[in-house]
């Protein structure tokens, strides 16, 4: 081998490293875009990049849960109902997939799919405040619910999903904005000179 | 469903905030009240706005409004209830219909509408209200509760995703207005 030669193939491992991690990379931010692109209110590109994530990794059951997000939120349902039967069955310990099934199922007016479902994901681990609204909204989805009531439930039940997301975010989000015990504070400088007592 | 004034199905007397207030008291209220919605009033009772769990979560977190206040040596302490409530909040009269009231909230996204006459707050009406009176009216239709086996913890204050309390205590800002 030239010398030039010999250096290239020497890069050769690198740059297939680098190649494996660019790929990597790539699909965690498709991912992480459509989750940002759910929270910010726009499904239709949280969809697009919840599909490119799966067509690099189909076996991702976080991309594949937001995708049927994303589909609900469009009012796709008849595209979210095989997603979310499928991350239910695969999670079948998620209260937030359990309970996304059956608002799904309440959408397609398959109530007794739908109270299946919300009886399933009363037994997970929901927020106290979604349960106590699961437990309200159980008893009303009997045969002959008006439509008002099934839309209000739909939308009231979406809308404690959202919540309890944002608060989760919220809780998980860098402790530096958190104030210490008393005073809300802007300045993460601020509070870590408070917490440690720096001058 | 049958129609039935809001007036039937709200909570009277809820409590308020005034606008001038420290938002740690309202952070005190909402904690303290387990609430997430809390009507903003002016000297005179009159409604001006509304402050959610929301806007505070957003006020804490969100880093947009955290550049937006610039200057670093700001504490969000100082700040007051006017500065961070949503203003034009939507509201019902008692006499609205449950119906259209209900259809409102889910159109609008809206958690909890003030209840207002003649520009007081009398009233206001939940989700967790509107699903009670659905459940109230449509009556013979819902046959039983069904048995489950775990009930949501009571006496646990709600998770707002922050953890802020008030340096001051808010009876000086609290009150009910009917």
């Amino acid at each position: 081998l030239s010398p030039g030669e010999g250096r290239a193939e020497a890069r050769r491992p690198w740059l297939a490293l680098a190649a494996g991690m660019l790929a990597l990379a790539g699909c965690a931010t498709a991912y992480t875009q459509g989750q940002a692109d759910l929270r910010g209110g726009r499904p239709a590109e949280a969809r697009r990049h919840f599909e490119a994530a799966l067509a690099s990794r189909p076996e991702r059951l976080d991309a594949l849960a937001g995708l049927a997000v994303a589909e609900y939120k469009l009012g796709a349902f008849d595209r979210a109902l095989p997603l979310f039967e499928r991350v239910a069955r695969e999670m079948p310990r998620s209260g937030d997939a359990h309970l996304y099934l059956a608002l799904t199922y309440l959408q397609t007016r398959d109530l007794a799919r739908a109270t299946a479902a919300m009886t399933e994901a009363r037994q997970l681990g929901l927020p106290a405040r979604t349960a106590a609204q699961i437990d309200r909204a159980l008893p009303l989805l009997e045969p002959g619910l008006p439509e008002a009531v099934r839309a209000f439930v739909a939308a009231s039940l979406e809308g404690d999903l959202e919540w309890a997301a944002e608060v989760h975010d919220a809780r998980t989000a860098p402790r530096a904005w958190l104030e210490p015990t008393w005073v809300i504070h802007s300045d993460s400088h601020a509070i870590y000179r408070h917490i440690h007592g720096v001058p | 469903v049958t129609p039935a004034p809001v007036r039937e199905h709200m909570r009277p007397g809820p409590v308020v905030v005034r606008a001038d207030a420290p938002i740690a008291v309202a952070v005190d209220l909402l904690r303290t009240r387990k609430i997430r919605h809390l009507p903003v009033v002016d000297d005179g009772g009159r409604l001006v706005g509304i402050v959610t769990d929301r806007d505070l979560r957003q006020l804490v977190f969100d880093p947009r409004i955290q550049e937006a206040l610039g200057d670093a040596t700001l504490s969000l302490a100082g700040l007051t209830v006017r500065e961070v409530m949503t203003w034009g909040v939507v509201s019902v009269r008692p006499d609205a219909d449950l119906r259209a009231a209900a259809r409102l909230m889910r159109e609008r996204k809206i958690g909890a509408l003030p209840v207002v006459e003649d520009g007081l707050v009398v009233g206001i009406l939940t989700e967790t209200d509107v699903l009670a009176a659905f459940e109230t009216i449509l009556g013979d239709r819902v046959t039983s509760v069904r048995p489950l086996d775990a009930a949501p913890a009571a006496g646990e204050p709600y998770d707002y995703g922050f953890a802020l309390r008030a340096a001051a205590e808010p009876e000086a800002n609290e009150g009910t207005v009917d």
